[in-house]
């Protein structure tokens, strides 16, 4: 072999074996990270897990496992699918138990079989409540209750009656209307979220008031600007409009024992916007008028033993005024005449008149006014402001600001004990409740019936009231007659 | 030959300059992130807007993201709603809101559209005491070799606790300033009919209170990785002498905050790019990753950084006497009330003798 020969196959062995250098290959990993807890309450748990490798994985699924013990029999398995890029991902599952302990690991599906991430332990939190808002309201009132780690299956009671639950926000805000109420107005919230109770603090009171409709007026007759007033058991209406279109003579009575309506015999004439209190009732007009100021009556009556007693006539018009008794004393205020502040006042035992200072604004027969003690308030109805008088001193003070409608007055206004209810003024069905001793204002049940009505008389009687109701004019149909009962649920 | 030079000159002056025009892709409208929640009292906001496409300003409008629920909960579960001001996309917590050292708390957010997004929970840190502040005035050299930057650096002294990696954030709070004017210098308007530019000296006033309005919020951040437990006394702060905030005397506010090992990390990418001066050596801008979250598409790009911190604050009145480098006064030829915003009332707990 010549010495070329050896050269050229030296040359190519040399060649051969630089071109046909092994290529190692190059194994890539694929690393798992559990990374953290990002989010855990009673029942959630939001985990984030990371795939940290150089080049895409071929993931059947991925996601992470949970469970009670550290060898993960039976776990809750978060999948979260096909993978291909690396990155973050993040698992949630809200199917814990509260304060539980737990533990979870991420998993990745791989063509060469399963692959799981590091063990972190974590313990469910317990859930609480702190309050509620509003701690009051009628049945169907949308409640508040703030706490923490509620879970999506958490129920709220009032009393021993569920709640009905329209959302949970953020796990720590419930939204729930009050149920149907039992028999007491205070009761306790109780959430219960799984099988852990939490009794708030607060009791809910529910708002009371509750109305019977008793039997319609027999007649149809429909009393407007009337008078009214009681005598023990027997509730006497009358006089004032019949459906406010003519001028009515008679005065109906209602009688609690027998529960029906029969008219009484009235001695005297008709009077439209006459005043009545307490057992007196005069004044007004013969006549319907625009201003309420053509043939104004001066007759002024009494109702005692079962009949009607005319007193001596009044010496100034009253016509649409307003009127209370206090301290054995008739007041008669306001109306058609003058600019509706003059005040007079009856002594009842002397059966004496006596013009006294005006009162400090205008007010007419339908001003909302109620008693209390030796006092009694009247609600300029403009302002809403509420005024007292004493009855001792005849001085005027300012109580305070009436929260409810006014409208074009009407309401009516009951002192029974501490509270007065007021409400149901001209086509308002509102009833509030004022704590005297406190001056707080609180709402209680609608009025259930028909708002285009007005009042046309007031009657208590063993702490219920009852109110006779007159509907407008274009209402058709008798009168209804109403039994409220305040503290009612 | 001639008639040869000119058709080549001819060319020359008829060739076109075509304008080029760069391209810019339409940028994402990103979700930003904005805020903290500290351990000093509320109320803490929160800012909610989307990102635009990168160019004048007109190309697009940074948009408040409203009517969004937010919340902070934390790591006990407890959760405060945020609600929203009256500038949109601002969310507050309730005033009685704040964090508590040793719980990490999470901002939730649900977008009007539905979308989901949390943040990584932030851990609130013990914070170590400022001990005391001290300042000196430095002068800056610039490009401008006619006119260096003059001011303030405030330096903060602490003591690093051994026991715990800190991580720590500086910022200022609002300034405020005795703002010297010279109402004896006034002048009569140049259209004035009788009198044009004619001295009018006025009797008041020479001296009222300034808080600053708006300033860019410079920050400082620091890691202990290499001062663990010692004593340190650390630039945090650099006030500019705009030749008014130092001619009689400025009140500095410095909150020392200790924030998470992310925030830390995000704040000091976020310096390095505010800090980019246009150099070849600079880093190339990029977003700098956040700890929010979208739960509907982890993907997703979310931009900006909810910080849980505690604080701790610390005033400093820098006098002018003490200044051994000051930018030439500006002059104000007035009263000083003139100046908006400008109060003969100090702002509240002025009080530099203590």
């Amino acid at each position: 072999m010549d010495k070329s020969k050896i050269g050229i196959i030296s040359l190519l062995v040399v060649i051969i074996g630089f071109f046909s250098s092994c290529e190692e290959e190059t194994s890539v990993t694929t690393s798992l990270i559990t990374e953290e807890v990002i989010y855990l309450s009673g029942e959630r748990a939001r985990i984030l897990g990371r795939i940290i490798t150089t080049q895409n994985v071929e993931a059947s699924d991925h996601g992470f496992y949970i469970s009670e013990n550290e060898a993960f029999s039976q776990p809750i398995i978060v999948s979260l699918g096909e993978r291909v890029a690396p990155g973050r991902f993040i698992g949630e599952t809200s199917g814990l138990n509260i304060q539980k302990r737990y533990y979870v690991k991420s998993f990745i599906s791989l063509p060469d079989g399963i692959q799981f991430g590091n063990i972190l332990e974590i313990t469910t939190l317990s859930p609480d409540a702190f309050g509620f808002s509003p701690q009051n309201g009628p049945v169907g009132t949308t409640i508040t209750i703030l706490g923490k780690n509620f879970t999506s299956d958490t129920k709220v009671f009032v009393g021993d009656r569920q709640a009905q639950v329209l959302k949970i926000d953020f796990e720590s805000s419930i939204t729930a209307i009050v149920p149907a109420s039992g028999t007491v107005a205070l009761e306790e919230v109780k959430v219960v979220v799984q099988n852990q109770e939490i009794l708030l603090d607060d009791k809910f009171e529910y708002t009371t008031g509750k109305f019977t409709q008793l039997s319609n007026f027999p007649t149809g007759l429909k009393l407007f600007d009337n008078i009214y007033f009681q005598s023990g058991e027997e509730f006497f209406a009358g006089l004032g409009a019949n459906n406010g279109q003519s001028v009515n003579s008679q005065i109906w009575k209602y009688s609690l024992a027998t529960k029906n309506w029969t008219q009484v015999v009235f001695p005297g004439t008709g009077l439209w916007k006459a005043f009545s209190a307490g057992s007196f009732f005069g004044g007004g007009a013969r006549v319907i008028s625009q201003n309420g100021q053509s043939s104004p009556s001066s007759d002024f009556w009494k109702f005692e033993n079962n009949g009607f007693v005319k007193l001596p006539d009044l010496t100034f018009p009253a016509t649409d005024a307003v009127s209370f008794e206090l301290n054995g004393k008739l007041f008669v205020m306001g109306g058609a005449s003058g600019s509706g502040t003059d005040a007079f006042r009856y002594t009842i035992a002397t059966g004496q008149w006596q013009k006294i200072g005006n009162i400090p604004f205008a007010v007419n027969r339908t001003v909302l006014n109620f008693q209390h003690g030796n006092k009694q308030y009247l609600v300029n109805p403009v302002s809403k402001e509420i005024y007292s008088i004493d009855g001792s001193t005849e001085t005027w003070s300012f109580f305070g600001i009436y929260p409810g409608d006014i409208n074009s007055g009407s309401a009516f206004g009951v002192t029974l004990g501490d509270r007065v209810i007021t409400g149901m003024a001209n086509r308002s069905q509102e009833i509030w409740e004022l704590n005297i001793s406190t001056g707080i204002w609180v709402r209680k049940n609608s009025f259930p019936g028909n708002p285009i009505a007005r009042n046309a008389a007031t009657f208590v009687h063993d702490n219920l009231i009852y109110i006779l109701r007159s509907g407008e004019v274009q209402v058709p149909g008798p009168m209804e007659f109403w039994v409220l009962d305040p503290f009612g649920l | 030959m001639l008639k040869r030079l000119v058709y080549i000159l001819f060319l020359i002056t008829v060739s076109c300059i075509e304008p080029y025009k760069v391209e810019l892709p339409e940028g994402e409208q990103l979700l930003t992130v904005d805020g903290f929640v500290t351990t000093e009292p509320g109320p803490h906001s929160i800012r909610l807007t989307r990102s635009d496409t990168y160019g004048s300003v007109f190309e697009g409008l940074i948009r408040p993201v409203s009517q969004a629920s937010v919340a902070v909960r934390d790591s006990e579960g407890n959760v405060v709603f945020l609600a929203e001001t009256e500038e949109r996309g601002v969310y507050e917590t309730p005033a009685d809101f704040r964090a508590r050292v040793g719980i990490s708390y999470s901002l939730l957010i649900e977008l009007q559209n539905g979308k989901s997004y949390t943040s990584l929970p932030e851990m609130v840190n013990s914070v170590p005491e400022i001990e005391s502040l001290s300042y000196r005035a430095i002068e800056i050299q610039t490009s401008n070799r006619l006119q260096n930057r003059v001011g303030v650096q405030i330096f903060t002294q602490f003591r690093d606790p051994s026991d715990q990696t800190n991580f720590y954030y500086w910022r200022q709070g609002r300034g405020s300033y005795v703002l010297v004017a010279n109402p004896e210098l006034f002048t009569l308007p140049p259209d004035h009919p009788t009198n044009p530019r004619g001295p009018a000296p006025k009797d008041c006033c020479a001296t009222c209170y300034l808080q600053e309005q708006s300033r860019l919020q410079t920050f400082s951040v620091a890691s202990d990785q290499d001062f663990n437990g010692l004593s340190q006394n650390l630039p945090v702060a650099f006030i500019e002498d705009d030749g008014l905030r130092f001619k009689s005397m400025y009140r500095a506010e410095i909150q020392q905050m200790s924030v998470s090992r992310e925030a830390h990390r995000f704040l000091r990418l976020i310096d390095q790019q505010i800090n980019l001066t246009g150099s070849v050596f600079d880093q190339p801008p990029a977003n700098i990753r956040g700890n929010i979250i979208s739960l509907d598409n982890p993907d997703e790009t979310v931009l900006g950084f909810f910080i849980a911190a505690s604080v701790s604050k610390k005033e400093v009145y820098i006098q002018r006497n003490n200044l051994e480098v000051r930018q030439t006064p500006k002059i104000i030829p007035d009263d000083c009330l003139t100046v908006r915003g400008a109060t003969l009332d100090p702002p509240a707990g002025w009080n530099p003798d203590n």
